[in-house]
């Protein structure tokens, strides 16, 4: 299973559009290369990586924390 | 074991290969030699168990080989090659154990060798694989341990391998062939991340709070909260195992309990046809007893006696006649007596004078009537003495005294009387011997009816029984073992709603005490840190729906793919039905049920049916792992034989779609010739090398094994 099919199972998830984190239309056409104004697309992008790269879970718990620590 | 000789070599291709042989031929042993070289284990049927070489040691061994050696080294050895044909590559699996043979003792080794050669082309030379890890991941590669069980199993093993008694077998099997595992890191992951952002989130809200007494309290209360519903979670997830457990059981139980209401309600009509026949056979008998007494009871005992009550009223009549011939007679000599006797004495009457005034006028010689002297001997004294000499006078009545000497008249009147009253009921006996014999027949046939009845319903019990496999008490027993956990379902749905509702309060409190907390807090918190903590508890709500979608989804496929190969197996054949469904329990897991056109549940199903269901599930998760691109060798001893002939065909033309390459041993093509040529020619069969075993000692004649060898015939 590649990064990008693993992606796309989360981008299904009916919450995503329900608490407008995407719009139906945007939901085929995005790519996991592909950057995200969207905090929680860049989460699951994060963890997706990571556990197709066999990172461990508390290396991929870091990397999100750290990329939410971040003030926007 | 039973293969000796150099001479033991199959070859096996694309497609389904058949070994066929009947029971005892050596079909298992030749499974046990795929298994031993795999996995250094055979089969022991006397423990019931696999064992290692180390506790097999020389039984391995052909006992003809050990007997033909007088002395040397003897040894069993299994060499397989592996052949991918896409990259024209082989590796050649042996293992080889030996022992030595003195005269009169056998040394055994401890271990077997095992080697593996490899050759990168066919026509390259073949190098032996020393590097253990290498060994490994050849041996995994021919046959990953995660899959091992549904590509390599005996008939009995079916059962366990979708074993409907553990919910998670299905789910296990989903586990180990999808990438579902990834969903369930990924629901770790998120969690970790929800709960670090929480954290923080809790403690920057604590230090921003105005009241710490007040902030420390609500922490207390929260931390009990949190246990509250942490355990109550756990109590849950219990209740909902014991529930799914409870739910299977129910499901399993509805479906022998549908046989065991069949057979209940046979046995109950079997009881019922047992009272009537001891009740028929009762008026059997005293119709039969009755029928004795009414040879005297209702005079059938006069049948055919007809002519003697006319000989006896003839007999009769004679004798009556001769009675009145005799008694006329009388009759005239008693006249003609009378008349004599009357001209004896005509002047005096009888008695007149007395008897002792004439002895005494005798005496004195004198007639005292007319005072006239009567001297003895006399005329006149004579004629005194004539009157003492009259004779007597007859009473009345002595003219009708008897004419014979016993007189019989009236017995004899009585006899002819009651014959002629019997004699008029003879011609009714026939009648009545006939309504008897009639009815004795008709309880005959009856019972005879209830015997016949009884028979059916007895070898529909044992069809019953045989079919799903249960004994008479069984069936018993699972009616009661369905009410109890039926009422345990209950209770377990009951205890689920407690719950449920309990946690559903605490969380409620919790929602309760975060406001509060976040009350306490003066100032603004962190937009980051809100948005932190939010996101982070979408991504584990998310992570959880993902992870139950793509599981459904696979279940969908799962099911579509079972029913697929299903149908397939069970095409042609009149008793199976309906379709499979994979149902979700209430802790998750599923379950296969077979469902009729409008979804409802089908009871009663019959143990191919179920066995059916299992190997459907099986090659729906070889099939969907196929699909994936990896291809594997089945290998199975006597798959068939736990379902009956008319699935066998439906199995082999499924197994040669699933399977890019199987081997199966059958004993199903040894017994049916038309079989074996169906398999043979039909064109839905992809079909590979068949062969067939015969050992030189039949079983049943197998007192010495020394000469024992097992010849093996390529049949196309």
């Amino acid at each position: 299973m590649t990064k990008d099919e693993f992606y796309k199972t989360y981008l299904e998830d009916p919450l995503l559009i329900e608490k407008g984190y995407l719009t139906l239309d945007k939901i085929n056409e995005l790519k996991f290369h592909q950057a995200t104004n969207s905090k929680l697309l860049e989460v699951i992008k994060i963890a997706v990586n990571g556990s197709i790269d066999g990172d461990g879970e508390s290396v991929i718990t870091r990397k999100i924390n750290q990329s939410l620590n971040k003030e926007s | 074991m039973c293969y000796a000789g150099k001479d033991n070599c199959i070859e096996f291709s694309e497609g389904i290969n058949v070994i066929i042989g009947d029971n005892g031929y050596g079909k298992s042993k030749l499974y046990d030699a795929f298994y031993w070289v795999m996995y250094d284990q055979v089969f022991v049927p006397e423990k019931k168990a696999f064992q290692s070489t180390k506790i097999v040691k020389s039984k391995l061994i052909s006992d003809k080989a050990k007997a033909q050696a007088d002395s040397g080294r003897v040894t069993a050895s299994v060499k397989i090659t592996f052949h991918n044909v896409e990259r024209d590559n082989m590796y050649i699996l042996e293992r080889r154990y030996s022992v030595s043979i003195e005269p009169g003792n056998i040394l055994e080794d401890n271990d077997a060798e095992f080697t593996i050669m490899e050759k990168e082309l066919s026509y390259l030379n073949a190098r032996m694989v020393t590097d253990e890890d290498k060994k490994r991941s050849i041996l995994n590669s021919i046959l990953p341990s995660q899959i091992k069980d549904y590509l390599w199993f005996q008939g009995e093993q079916v059962e366990s391998i979708i074993d409907f008694n553990k919910q998670d077998t299905l789910t296990k099997a989903v586990n180990v062939l999808s990438n579902i595992a990834r969903y369930d890191a990924m629901i770790d992951i998120a969690k970790a991340a929800a709960k670090t952002a929480t954290t923080e989130y809790d403690r920057e809200v604590k230090r921003m709070s105005k009241d710490s007494v007040k902030s420390a309290q609500l922490e207390a209360h929260k931390s009990d909260l949190e246990r509250k519903i942490q355990n109550g979670t756990i109590e849950q997830q219990e209740i909902n195992n014991n529930l799914s457990r409870a739910e299977s059981r129910c499901e399993e139980l509805l479906n022998k309990q549908a046989d065991a209401q069949k057979v209940s309600v046979l046995q109950e009509r079997k009881r019922g046809l047992l009272n009537q026949l001891t009740l028929l056979n009762q008026s059997l008998k005293t119709e039969q007893v009755s029928f004795h007494r009414k040879m005297f009871r209702n005079k059938w005992v006069l049948k055919g006696t007809e002519d003697l009550q006319k000989q006896y009223a003839k007999k009769f009549s004679d004798y009556e006649q001769r009675k009145l011939a005799l008694e006329a007679e009388e009759k005239v000599k008693r006249e003609i007596e009378e008349e004599v006797s009357s001209n004896l004495q005509t002047r005096l009457p009888i008695n007149v004078p007395e008897p002792n005034y004439i002895e005494w006028m005798l005496e004195k010689e004198r007639c005292l009537v007319c005072d006239r002297e009567a001297k003895k001997n006399t005329e006149a004294w004579l004629k005194i003495k004539e009157l003492l000499d009259r004779p007597k006078d007859k009473k009345k009545g002595t003219k009708d005294a008897a004419a014979v000497s016993q007189d019989f008249s009236d017995d004899l009147k009585r006899l002819y009387q009651n014959g002629l009253s019997l004699s008029n009921r003879i011609t009714d006996i026939d009648d009545d011997i006939n309504e008897t014999l009639q009815s004795r027949n008709d309880l005959q046939g009856k019972v005879r009816e209830a015997n016949r009845e009884i028979e059916t319903v007895d070898s529909d019990i044992q069809k019953l029984l045989a079919d799903t496999l249960l004994t008479s008490e069984q069936a018993e027993n699972i009616l009661n073992e369905y009410s109890i956990q039926n009422q345990k379902a209950k209770d377990f749905k009951e205890d689920l709603n407690r719950v449920t509702q309990e946690i559903e309060h605490y969380e409620e409190l919790l929602k309760g005490v975060n406001d509060q907390f976040k009350d306490l807090v003066t100032g603004e918190l962190p937009v980051w840190l809100i948005e932190k903590r939010e996101v982070t508890k979408d991504f584990e709500v998310i992570s959880k729906s993902t992870r139950e979608r793509v599981f459904n989804s696979l279940i969908a496929q799962l099911e579509q793919e079972a029913n697929v190969h299903y149908q397939a197996m069970t095409s042609g054949n009149k008793s199976a039905r309906g379709k499979i469904k994979l149902r979700k329990l209430p802790n998750g897991n599923y379950m296969p049920e077979i469902i009729d056109s409008n979804g409802n549940p089908l009871l009663g199903l019959n143990t191919s049916n179920l066995i059916l269901v299992k190997l459907s599930a099986i090659m729906a998760i070889i099939s969907a792992k196929g699909n994936s691109g990896e291809v594997y060798t089945l290998i199975t001893d006597a798959p068939t034989s736990v379902f009956g002939e008319d699935y066998t065909l439906g199995f082999c033309k499924t197994i040669s779609k699933v399977y890019r390459q199987s081997i199966i041993m059958s004993k199903e093509f040894y017994k049916n010739q038309g079989l074996r040529n169906e398999l043979l020619t039909n064109p839905e069969i992809e079909i590979g090398k068949v062969y067939t075993i015969t050992p030189s000692i039949f079983e049943n004649e197998r007192t010495d094994r020394s000469n024992l060898s097992t010849k093996i015939e390529a049949l196309n």
